[in-house]
């Protein structure tokens, strides 16, 4: 994955960190509710508290939502209500917030055994209904704005208990954070310092939807009678009292709607906005346009392979991150059958863009196009069956453990491609993977393939992957780094296996790397990229004797020769 | 699972056990306990405002009121062990056939909204996160966005309104309230889900889109299986584990949104018996409720955690080790 | 990726979803709900009745209950006059009332109702031990004998001391005649399960808690009430009842899965005149009531004067209820002996009332019940005209349950407003909330108001062996307690039952009575 996301990441410059749309929206939103709550009680509290005889009006220009049984002006109560709502809401989430964190992150401070048993009850605590909590707390407390308050404040506290319970479970392991503690630093002090500022963010995003909920549930309280009460109001109150009216007097639900959904939306805008600048997949804003992950024809016209029986025959490959940056700049190879070609450059060179794009793989976020691109005998750059592109262009890649899903059994996912496309019954294709794996010399196959692959080394798991390119007699075994995770001795191991592999069926491979030192040892050819060029393409033999031109082709070399010294 | 001598299950499922009758037994106290302590006397209450002081003491007498709290709660520790909860001060009838009559309305529409919520939630959330993947689609992010977070502002109270609104009142499609067949499950299904949607169907999605961007998910890619399957097959097991603890948050949702939906829909369910209960002074009634609500969300949190250590025993070790 | 195309399959599964979603709601709505044929009449409860046993009844819908599946001897008609029942005709004198039985009254189970029977449920409903809380208002709260003789089918109630409102009180639905096998076993009784206790038209034949109550009429009941004008059409096969349908009434009558129910004022205008009929009825009374313990801002009498000067009585009985009729006493102007002068009343004079209400603190309490107005808009009111006179005011509007609570106590509360259910039309049920003996002297006066004038006027009303010296005395109470300011009258707490075309109630003496729906044409 990263060095597919390298280039892109490059092309936008240094990271910065920008406000998200989204945060920016809720944000402002939310400064003018704000600014309503301060302003709207001086402004209009005569016209939405004092007692009238234009009672029960409709609509009109001197009240935009007509009045109430008591002749108040709807508008203004809407308004009004504004500081009430957003001081009881803000109230009862700082209430959740602050003992569910306090408990929440104390408790890694205390001795296990407390610690257990405060996560036990809360885990139930949790499970409970926490309206059916809350209505038992107000009715206890007695109707009422703050008897409310309380009663959503403390059922909303298990919650954030366990949350930053959660969260907080990492941090306190790290080395900083035992250190302090083991200088003698004392516990609320060492979560004030270290803990909390490392939980803030996500903490953050979770008060910014929970402030919705607990406005909801506020509201939810006083539609059953237990909220809050005559004189105060809140958006709450005023919508139970106008839902009575709803077909009589519409107007009644209309302002404390629109301004619940107003408040709640501005709360969940702010979570999502935060959430969203703090993921780093999102945050950037230029890759937003464009059509990705397309290989197209150049338009210039197409060169027939100089090799027709070469299982690949590529001619001026380009490939273009979204934002326009050329990264693959016009590369032309073959690779003959049974021929195992090595592609080598630094992170960025563009290898495995090039790779991938031979598998008809071209990432999210960039375009290729090609005058001609054939493999195993499929013209890429016309639509071609997914079963024949599955079946003859098989894929290792870097990291055996992130490419394997983790909850799914390593049959299931080893045999997916032969069963798919090859049609292959559930017990024939598990066989014949058995068989696979038993050739590529791993121990007790039966059993390997109903584990999941986190049962596995890494080394076991490459070469249950060319197993699976094995199970489908693929003409084209595409690695890339598919060893660079692995230990040095596994790493031997692995690429014996894959010659050993493309020489059985005869399948070419195309061997993706950094390191010139490992390519070498068993590649038959070798093409070097340097920033999306091919700078230079070698022999087996020419490399072994350090016949090369390119200086940076040399500092490969020395580079590898040097590692192999110190080893 | 089969169970070998070093197996984590018999400790595992005996820690489970006793979190789950300490949970029950600390129930059954806060029950008794809490609603003492709501303001009213249930026996004026119960005789009526009109009620001479000699009718109101002759009612406390009747409903047990005027014996020792200690007696009161021994009593109802043994009836709870017997299976029974006591008499409603109102009408009279045993609470365990009450809780029997009303729990399968609110079981019914609980059940069905979660239904909804997950099918819903889980197609909307993998589709939006499918189709925003690297970047994509950004208006329908906004829009997203937009219309789950509007959506989910709205109260239950008010979607049930508005649903009512429509569906009953201007459309006559649907009944607008009371159980009167089938079809009257429909809207309080509907009006119940509707914010879990919203609020589930935000988490798939963000939960979704980092499973998108994992190596694995681009290995299934390589294999080009089809879009579906891929989602499906390969995406959807690795939430597998977070959506079923969120499951048993949403049902805790759903059993308390319920009371706020059963109140418009006229149901008569558990949520508009906890309400009438307390409002009445009822304590047997209330005490019985939400004594068989607390009980079952602490079972449906049992189970979530046995099946969490199912899917996958890495949970299993952790917890048996630690819970 | 190249195929873009087929990453839209979730989205067309959602899309699905909802089609399906829809298709549902569409293909369910096909089948309307039309009203069930054949003489059934679907209602409305508010909450599950507490007791089938007339003689308990403390709620709403117990009363309801007790109407159709209990006869009392005697029943109210329209205009304060009483006409026949289980009884055709009664004498009322000093010590009591003569009742004359009917011939050929039977009971649920198809046996005879004797007069010996009606004397046995009147005895036990008299018993102290039985602990009705409407006995003393049938009876007066002195020693009951009740007598039968079977040949002459007559039953003689005897007082100890001479209640004038005792044939009154016998139309009250507690009244209700409870046959021998109900008497024999009162569990089965109050859970309605005894079909040969009921002697009223109705016999319960299906309940369940929380949902429903069924009522099916019995085949061979024939003793329906004289009314002077007499009931027109078919009583129903069958009566439904749904629960706890009190907010949604409205909608499940227009959607017509109602015929019958009670709308809340604020959705009566939603019901076209010419598919639905509206028949008015009353519950019961509000008024404004002081708490006069001495030391209470209240005690003095000047206080409540300035309180009642500074409550505008037509606005606060438009904010509760605009279609209530203002009262003139602590009962509705239809009641025998009810106030009528409206010169009684204090006329709002705020300046005056600022003078003295002004810095005086006051705390009103109130409940949030749907009889005040949008939750507690009564209450609501009140705090804010006397805060406007410049009194320190603080508002507590709760749940009935928690007001009650508060109300019982001679302290916590000044000013609140009361609402009586006065089932049986009787003007002591509202009149003793306000003069007599208090809460804490066994009585029912939650004022605590210390007024002997009033008092010993009611008592003499009470005592009365004819119409005009019972109304003669209670209007001098009236009189004493509204010279006093012990109360302030409002209006009535009105009752909208709303029917579909097709079916009729009657609201006789203005109250409720489910015994008279009929289906029509």
């Amino acid at each position: 994955m990263s060095s597919l996301a390298l280039p892109v990441e490059a092309s936008d410059g240094p990271r910065r960190r920008r406000l998200h749309p989204i945060l920016v929206t809720g944000i402002l939103l939310m400064a003018l509710l704000t600014a309503l709550a301060v302003l709207a009680p001086p402004l209009f509290g005569h016209a939405a508290t004092t007692l009238t005889s234009d009672s029960r009006l409709a609509p009109s220009a001197q009240h935009l939502l007509g009045t109430d049984e008591f002749g108040r002006d709807l508008f203004a109560r809407a308004l009004v209500a504004t500081r009430l709502t957003l001081v009881l809401t803000a109230t009862a989430t700082a209430l959740s917030v602050v003992i569910g964190v306090s408990v929440g992150t104390t408790i890694w401070m205390a001795p296990e055994r407390v610690r257990r048993a405060v996560l036990g009850v809360n885990a139930v605590a949790v499970a409970f209904p926490s309206l059916v909590l809350a209505l038992v707390i107000a009715a206890v407390l007695g109707a009422g704005a703050w008897p409310a308050t309380l009663a959503i404040g403390i059922a909303g506290c298990p919650a954030f208990v366990r949350l930053s319970a959660n969260m907080a479970a990492p941090i306190v392991t790290r080395d900083y954070v035992s250190t302090a503690r083991r200088l003698g630093v004392p516990g609320p002090l060492v979560i004030l310092r270290h803990v909390l500022p490392n939980m803030a963010e996500p903490m953050l995003v979770l008060v910014a939807s929970c402030f919705a909920v607990t406005m909801m549930e506020l509201s939810g309280l006083s539609f059953v009678g237990l909220g809050v009460q005559e004189p105060d109001f809140d958006f709450g109150k005023l919508l139970s009292d106008g839902l009575v009216s709803i077909y009589t007097q519409p107007s009644q639900v209309v302002g404390p709607s629109v301004m619940l959904v107003l408040t709640g939306l501005a709360a969940m805008l702010i979570g999502d906005g935060l959430a969203a600048s703090s993921n780093p997949r999102t945050r950037s804003r230029t890759r937003s346009s464009g059509p990705t992950g397309r290989l197209r024809p150049s338009g210039r016209p197409a060169v027939p392979p100089a090799d027709p029986e070469a299982t690949v025959s590529v001619r001026g490959l380009r490939v273009h991150s979204a934002a326009g940056v050329e990264l693959v700049k016009g590369v032309s190879f073959d690779v003959a059958p049974g021929e195992v070609l090595g592609i080598v450059g630094e992170s960025g060179s563009g290898k495995s863009l090039t790779a991938m794009s031979l598998a008809g793989l071209v990432p999210e976020s960039t375009d290729a196009t090609a005058d001609a691109l054939w493999v195993a005998g499929h013209d890429l750059l016309a639509p071609v069956p997914p079963a024949a592109l599955a079946r003859d262009v098989a894929l290792v890649y870097q990291d055996p453990v992130s490419s394997f899903n983790p909850a799914l059994r390593l049959g299931t996912q080893l045999t997916e491609v032969a069963r798919t496309h090859l049609g292959m019954s559930r017990g024939a294709a598990r066989r014949a993977l058995v068989d696979r794996l038993r050739r590529l010399k791993i121990t007790e196959p039966e059993r390997r393939t109903h584990q999941h692959p986190h049962e596995l080394s890494g080394g076991m798991l490459q070469r249950a992957m060319i197993a699976s390119s094995l199970l489908t007699e693929a003409r084209l075994l595409i690695a890339d780094e598919a060893t660079s995770a692995l230990d040095v001795t596994v790493q031997v191991e692995v690429l014996r296996r894959v010659v050993a592999v493309s020489r059985s069926v005869g399948a070419s491979v195309l061997f993706i790397s950094h390191d010139l030192g490992v390519v070498r040892a068993m590649c038959d050819r070798v093409l070097v990229l340097y920033r999306g060029e091919a700078v230079e393409e070698l022999s087996a033999d020419a490399l072994e004797q350090g016949r090369v031109s390119h200086r940076y082709t040399r500092r490969l070399l020395e580079a590898a020769e040097y590692v192999e010294a110190i080893r | 699972m089969k169970l070998q001598i070093s197996s984590p299950w018999p400790r595992f499922l005996l820690v489970k056990a006793l979190e789950w009758t300490s949970a029950v037994v600390a129930l059954v106290v806060l029950t008794f306990a809490v609603v003492q302590l709501v303001p009213g006397d249930p026996a004026r209450v119960i005789a009526g405002q009109d009620a001479s002081p000699a009718v109101v003491e002759a009612t406390r007498a009747q409903l047990g009121l005027d014996r020792p709290m200690l007696e009161q709660f021994r009593d109802y520790v043994l009836g709870v062990l017997r299976g029974d909860l006591g008499e409603s001060f109102r009408t009279g009838d045993a609470v365990s056939h009450v809780i029997a009559v009303r729990l399968p309305y609110t079981a019914t529409i609980a059940l069905a909204a979660m239904a909804l919520t997950l099918v819903i939630s889980l197609t909307l959330g993998f589709t939006v996160a499918g189709l925003t993947r690297g970047n994509r689609n950004r208006w329908l992010d906004s829009a997203f966005s937009w219309a789950t977070a509007g959506l989910q502002a709205l109260p239950h109270y008010v979607v049930g309104t508005l649903l009512v609104v429509l569906f009953a009142v201007t459309l006559g499609l649907l009944p607008a309230a009371g159980t009167t067949g089938p079809r009257s499950y429909i809207l309080p299904s509907v009006a119940l889900s509707l914010g879990p949607i919203c609020a589930v169907s935000r988490v798939v999605r963000r939960e979704a889109s980092a499973v998108l961007e994992q190596d694995y998910m681009r290995t299934a890619r390589g294999w080009r299986i089809g879009v579906v399957k891929q989602y499906a097959k390969y995406a959807m097991p690795n939430l597998l584990a977070s959506t079923l603890t969120l499951s048993g948050l949403i049902l805790a949702g759903m059993l308390g949104g319920a009371i706020i939906v059963e109140r418009v829909f006229a149901w008569p369910g558990l949520g508009n018996a906890v309400i009438e209960a307390i409002l009445n002074r009822d304590y047997a009634v209330t005490r019985g409720v939400i004594l068989t609500i607390g009980v079952m969300a602490v079972s449906v949190h049992t189970l979530i955690d046995i099946g969490l250590a199912l899917i996958d025993s890495r949970t299993l070790d952790a917890e048996g080790a630690s819970a | 990726m190249k195929d873009s195309t087929r990453r839209r399959g979730p989205l067309a599964a959602a899309v699905g979803v909802c089609l399906l979603l829809g298709a549902l709601a569409g293909c369910a709505g096909e089948t309307s709900t039309d009203s069930e044929s054949g003489g059934t009449i679907r209602g409305a409860l508010i909450t599950d009745p507490t007791t089938f046993d007339p003689a308990l009844v403390k709620a709403m819908d117990d009363y309801r209950a007790a109407r159709l599946g209990f006869d009392t001897v005697l029943r109210r008609d329209d205009g304060s006059t009483l006409v026949g029942d289980l009884a055709e005709s009664y004498t009322q004198n000093d010590s009591g009332v003569t009742l004359q039985i009917r011939d050929g009254l039977t009971c649920g189970d198809g046996s005879e109702l004797t007069p010996s029977d009606i004397a046995a449920s009147l005895q036990r409903l008299a018993d102290p031990d039985t602990a009705s809380k409407a006995a003393q208002l049938i009876f007066g709260g002195s020693a009951v004998t009740v007598t039968a003789d079977d040949d002459a089918r007559t039953v003689t109630v005897t007082t100890a001391k001479p209640y004038s409102e005792l044939a009154v009180g016998l139309t009250h639905p507690a009244a209700g005649i409870v046959c021998p096998a109900g008497l024999e076993d009162l569990d089965g009784l109050a859970a309605g399960t005894v079909k040969g206790a009921f002697s009223g038209p109705y016999v319960l034949s299906s309940s369940t808690t929380g949902v429903g109550y069924e009522f099916d009429l019995r085949s061979d009941y024939s003793s329906w009430p004289e009314y002077a004008e007499p009931l027109e059409g078919t009583p129903a096969q069958t009566l439904k009842f749904t629960v706890g349908a009190t907010d949604s009434a409205a909608n499940q009558l227009l959607t017509g899965s109602l015929d019958e129910s009670a709308v809340a004022y604020q959705d009566l205008s939603r019901f076209p005149e010419d598919s639905f009929t509206k028949t008015e009825a009353v519950i019961g009374d509000m008024f404004v009531i002081f708490n006069e313990t001495a030391g209470r801002p209240f005690a003095d009498a000047a206080a409540r004067k300035a309180a009642a000067q500074a409550i505008d009585r037509s606005a606060l009985i438009d904010a509760i209820n605009p279609g209530a009729t203002p009262d003139l006493g602590p009962g509705d102007p239809g009641l025998e002996c009810v106030n009528t002068d409206a010169s009684l009343l204090t006329e709002p004079d705020a300046d005056a009332a600022a003078k003295v209400l002004s810095g005086l603190k006051i705390q009103v309490v109130g409940s949030t019940a749907p009889a005040f107005g949008t939750n507690g808009a009564a209450t609501t009111y009140i705090a804010e005209e006397l805060r406007a006179a410049g009194a320190t005011v603080k508002l507590t509007n709760s749940d009935n349950a928690t007001w009650i609570g508060t109300l019982i106590t001679d302290d916590g509360w000044d000013i609140s407003v009361l609402a009586t259910i006065n089932t049986g039309g009787t003007l002591v049920t509202g009149l003793s909330d306000v003069v007599g003996a208090g809460l804490e002297d066994g009585g029912r006066n939650f004022t605590r108001s210390d007024n002997p004038t009033a008092t010993a006027a009611f008592e003499r009303g009470i005592a009365a062996t004819t119409t005009s010296e019972k109304c003669a005395g209670f209007q001098e109470a009236q009189a004493a307690a509204l010279e006093a300011v012990d109360f302030i009258p409002l209006a009535t707490n009105p009752q909208t039952i709303v029917t579909t075309k097709g079916v009729t109630v009657r609201a006789p003496g203005g109250r409720e009575d489910l015994s008279t729906l009929r289906t029509v044409g």
